[in-house]
């Protein structure tokens, strides 16, 4: 019996893997390229004390989130003059998004999401049940994505809180938007499959949907905007050509390429248009090492790549 | 062969996509779970080691160098995005380092280094079925029953010296303990301390852990501003646990939780004093409070109530603590509370002087002697009498407005009592309280009764040199009165016959302006019978039931001796009482049928006993009693009568009668004359020879006398 079942294993991975070498364009495998070097590197520690998330809003302005001090930071212009944005109604959060004028942050101690004009104003708080953990959350067009740790799922909610779609194991989509108590939630299960999650983590948006770190799956998860499963980035590895516990991600090459973050290395790992490892960044000849890197994101030509154990943020630029 | 070879780089090429939760093989048979932590097990891991930073910790299982359970891994999970301890990390973790050489270690695995790691008190193998909730998070032992803490804390647990482990909390005073870390309602070592904090206690700000404390211990924190808030004290030098005062609390002066040097997790003073029986508890008041001390005037010394001693009420009776079933300092103080009354506990600092209702004491004492008595309840029905708070003679002679025990008592010593102006130095420090105020001097003689010129001798030994039945220790009488004879102070006092705060051995009923009787007159006992003066005076038991046990009139309004004798305010030294003739000689002699010149007739011919005798044996007295005579005055020959009599200077009725002398089995002929020795020995032949035995019939006799 195991020996037909890794027969059938092989051949449905025979296949596309056939595909996939045959289509793959010369110098596409891991380790052609040349390695993509870190030519600028500035630091800014602005009084951070294990920041844990950072998004970049635009006009030169990154927000921060600085949990363990319960507020936000702002760094703004081209050297980074800090904004210390503070609020009461922070417990200790982990995520935000700066979308359309609106910032948000996600306080999983709180189990709830704050919503924040870009002046700093804290306008709103949407209150999810007990039994959520959100430690991420990402705004759409028309929608909010909740990265609902502990239960290992998504959560997609309007802008005002009602829930309209669960991913993860045991997904469920919603006739029409319900409210979180009608919704009744229960707590998760982790998943190995496509579309299912082991503690997920960080969102980033994408060029047309958003992507979503598998922190324990060790693996990037790519949805479309209305929450398809579009495809993997990396896979757990423990020789350096992968990722080990995958932090942050963001893309940097083209619309698929991607840049993602690993806790426990400290490296940044770099994958190619069609999701495959292509090296890690280095820098003067050698790989280039945080002490326990989580969130990054782009700025035009240049990275914003937040450090949480060393407690400070690196502008990079690459080359 | 060319499609074979595509074929193969296409297999080998999809299997290095890490595509999916594929089981990746370790060195041994480890599944991916194993190399989640276990990264050095994983397949290729010795090309990815030459890129990572080495790990802090130098952690070596079954004898690999191993990265798991190191900060770096476990920060991997623990940064937020599986698991929140950022403020674990943040904040730094002071059992992150190397434990000291002569630290007790248990059986906790340390790094290579001897340093504790992450994994010395963590591991997920614990996290197993069947195996107890309390292991979590993840714990080699069981964190909520202390076990864990006390593997190489062993020191900080039992024995009076360490705060109570495993003892029941009350939820609602710990509430906030009792909520997070102690949820079967029990202190453990995670009620006040938290393993990944600097800071030495939970809630506390820098060494500041009187919020902590407060959560259980909240009636003590009104010891903030009073003079025992000793952060305000620069004498006192030292915390507790020996850190400067300034980097304690208001807790720190006194307290230290664990391995303290006295019980209640005090720390004892430099002044233990095991001359007074104190305690090492009561030794961290003594460290100020004695002649020496940064409190000098309200010091204790020797004179003090005593420390250590046996209570007199058994347990929480009198609702007073007690250290260990003796009398401590904090039995009558409570040291955390200026006041018993709620409202001003917290109150009293700087240099208001404390009286009967603050002074820390735990109940009030003014009045009723509230505090004294709940010990002392004997002594508490001194309130009606003459000595209480409703007689105001007794407040006006002692000087002051309002009545307590320490009118004559002093707690803390200096002395005895208060007054001590009173008798002479050698008497007793009790017979110089009560002369203070019955020695008839001054004004006080306008509202104290005094003992008048001739009273019962003090100072004097006891006769034959024992105790008084009734002061027998086993007897259950006055502590004091004992205490002077256990001291050595074998000799009479006031106290020896007077118990001041009882106005009637037998209850009888006190009123203002009550002379009392022998039924009361704050006796020690009922003396109506003579039980009192024959306590001592046994010789003079023969008297009872005899002619001169003469019948009170009323029954029962004096004892037997009172027919005679009175204690205090005699007519003369030998005590005699004023009713007698001792006291009109002259007006009782005039009434006699004596002849006028007669020696008889001499006022001045009656000296001694003979006055007394002649109250009821002159010529004109009722009843059976003879007549007695006067014998003319000259020299006597000396000679020895049984019982060491003096030497005769004067025949007198003394002479030859025992007026105490009883009918007995020895000498059943001479007792009924009270004669002192039988006809044959008396001493009338030495001079009358053979004259002797008629003039001894015939003396009484006034018709054949004459002849």
């Amino acid at each position: 019996m195991w020996a037909w079942r890794a027969i059938c294993r092989v051949r449905s991975y025979a296949l596309p893997a056939l595909l996939l070498l045959l289509a793959a364009p010369p110098g596409a495998r891991a380790g052609e390229k040349p390695p993509m070097t870190v030519a600028e590197d500035r630091i800014f520690e602005a009084g951070l004390n294990y920041p844990t998330d950072l998004c970049v809003e635009g006009r030169g302005r990154v927000w921060i989130v600085d949990g363990l001090n319960r507020r936000l930071v702002l760094l703004e212009g081209e050297r980074g003059a800090v904004r210390s944005v503070a609020c009461d109604s922070f417990a200790r959060p982990l995520g935000l998004d700066v979308f359309q004028g609106r910032i948000y942050v996600a306080d999983p101690p709180r189990h709830s999401i704050h919503v924040l004009d870009t002046g700093g104003r804290w306008l709103k708080e949407i209150a999810l049940p007990a039994v959520c953990d959100p430690v991420d959350v990402l705004a759409l067009e028309k929608q909010l994505v909740v990265s609902d740790n502990d239960n290992h799922r998504l959560l997609i909610l309007t802008r005002e809180g009602r829930l309209v779609r669960v991913i993860g194991k045991g997904a469920r989509e919603y006739q029409a938007p319900v409210s979180m108590s009608a919704a009744r939630l229960g707590a998760g299960e982790t998943g190995d499959l496509v579309g299912e999650f082991t503690y997920p983590g960080l969102l980033t948006r994408t060029g047309e949907g958003f992507m979503v770190v598998d922190v324990l799956g060790a693996r990037i998860q790519v949805f479309s905007a209305s929450g398809r499963f579009d495809r993997l980035i990396g896979g757990f590895s423990t020789d350096g050509t992968g990722l080990f516990r995958p932090k942050g991600a963001c893309a940097h090459q083209g619309r698929d390429g991607a840049l993602v973050t690993d806790g426990y290395t400290g490296m940044v790992c770099v994958y190619d248009e069609y999701g495959d490892y292509a090296g890690r960044l280095e820098r003067e000849g050698a790989v280039w090492r945080l002490e326990g890197p989580t969130a990054i994101d782009r700025e035009a030509e240049r990275f914003w790549v937040l450090d949480c154990r060393g407690s400070r943020a690196h502008r990079i630029l690459l080359r | 062969m060319r499609r074979a070879i595509l074929l193969l780089t296409a297999l080998s090429g999809l299997l290095a996509q890490p595509r999916s939760a594929v089981a990746v093989v370790s060195r041994a048979e480890h599944s991916r779970e194993c190399v989640m932590c276990h990264i050095t097990w994983g397949d290729g891991y010795t090309r990815l080691e030459k890129d990572l930073a080495p790990p802090r910790y130098d952690v070596i299982i079954d004898g690999f160098r191993e990265r798991n359970s190191s900060v770096e891994m476990c920060w991997s999970c623990h940064d937020g995005f599986v698991l929140d301890d950022r403020e674990t990390f943040g904040r730094g973790d002071p059992h992150l380092a190397k434990l000291p050489a002569d630290h007790p270690r248990g059986d906790l695995p340390l790094d290579g280094r001897g340093e504790m790691y992450c994994g010395t008190c963590h591991t997920p193998h614990s996290h197993k079925m069947g195996r107890k909730f309390d292991l979590s998070p993840f714990l080699r032992k069981s964190a909520l029953s202390s076990e864990l803490c006390l593997d190489c804390h062993a020191d900080h647990q039992g024995g009076r010296w360490n705060h109570p482990l495993h003892a029941p909390m009350d939820k609602s005073r710990g509430r906030e303990l009792a909520r997070d870390n102690a949820p079967a309602g029990r202190v453990e070592c995670l009620s006040c301390h938290d393993f990944h904090r600097h800071e030495p206690v939970r809630g506390a700000l820098g060494a500041d852990r009187g919020a902590l404390c407060s959560s259980c211990h909240a009636n003590q924190q009104a010891v903030a501003d009073t003079d025992h808030d000793l952060r305000r004290a620069a004498a006192f030098g030292r915390t507790a646990t020996g850190r400067p005062l300034e980097q304690g609390d208001v807790c720190a002066p006194c307290h230290a939780m664990h391995q303290a040097p006295a019980e209640g997790s005090l720390a004892a003073g430099p002044a233990d004093r095991p001359d007074q029986g104190a305690s090492p508890r009561d030794g961290r008041c003594l460290a100020c409070h004695t002649p020496s001390g940064a409190t000098a005037g309200m010091s204790f010394d020797d004179w003090g109530h005593p420390l250590g001693a046996a209570a007199r009420v058994a347990g929480d009776a009198a609702g007073l603590p007690l250290s260990g079933g003796q009398v401590a300092c904090a039995t009558c103080h409570d040291p955390h509370r200026w006041s018993p009354d709620e409202a001003a506990a917290g109150t009293g600092p700087g240099d208001e002087e404390g009286d009967a209702a603050t002074s820390f004491l735990r109940r009030p004492d003014q009045g009723g002697g509230a505090l004294c008595s709940a010990c002392h309840a004997t002594q508490a029905a001194i309130a009606a009498s003459d000595h209480g708070k409703d007689e105001p003679a007794f407040q006006q002679a002692a000087g002051v407005h309002a009545w307590a025990c320490t009118l004559c008592h002093r707690p803390h010593g200096t002395a005895h009592f208060t007054r001590q102006e009173g008798g002479a130095e050698e008497h007793s420090p009790a017979t110089r309280l009560c002369l203070s105020c019955h020695d008839g001097a001054g004004d006080r003689r306008e509202f104290v009764t005094p003992v008048g010129e001739h009273s019962h001798p003090v100072g004097v030994p006891f006769p034959r040199g024992g105790q008084p039945p009734w002061l027998h220790p086993d007897a259950g009488d006055s502590l004091s009165v004992r205490y002077a004879f256990l001291a050595g102070e074998r000799a009479v006092g006031c106290e020896s016959c007077h118990d001041p705060h009882r106005w009637s051995p037998v209850g009888l009923p006190w009123a203002r302006g009550d002379n009392g009787g022998e039924g009361a007159s704050f006796l020690r006992c009922d003396n109506r019978g003579g039980a009192l003066c024959l306590g001592c005076h046994q010789d003079q038991a023969g008297l009872l039931g005899g002619l001169h046990d003469i019948p009170a009139d009323p029954p029962g309004s004096r004892g037997p001796c009172a027919a005679c004798h009175q204690p205090h305010q005699a007519v003369t030294a030998d005590l005699f009482s004023r009713a007698l003739a001792v006291s009109n000689l002259d007006s009782l002699l005039r009434r006699t049928d004596w002849p006028a010149g007669s020696p008889e007739r001499q006022p001045q011919n009656w000296q001694g006993a003979a006055r007394a005798c002649l109250a009821c044996h002159h010529s004109q007295a009722e009843g059976p009693a003879p007549e007695v005579w006067f014998h003319p005055v000259q020299p006597a020959t000396p000679r020895p009568v049984p019982g060491g009599a003096p030497e005769l200077k004067r025949i007198n009725c003394d002479t030859c009668h025992d007026p105490h002398q009883a009918p007995g089995a020895d000498r059943p002929a001479a007792a009924v004359h009270f004669l002192k020795h039988a006809s044959a020995e008396t001493v009338c032949a030495d001079c009358h020879q053979q004259d002797a035995l008629r003039r001894y019939a015939f003396f009484h006799d006034r018709r054949r006398r004459r002849q």
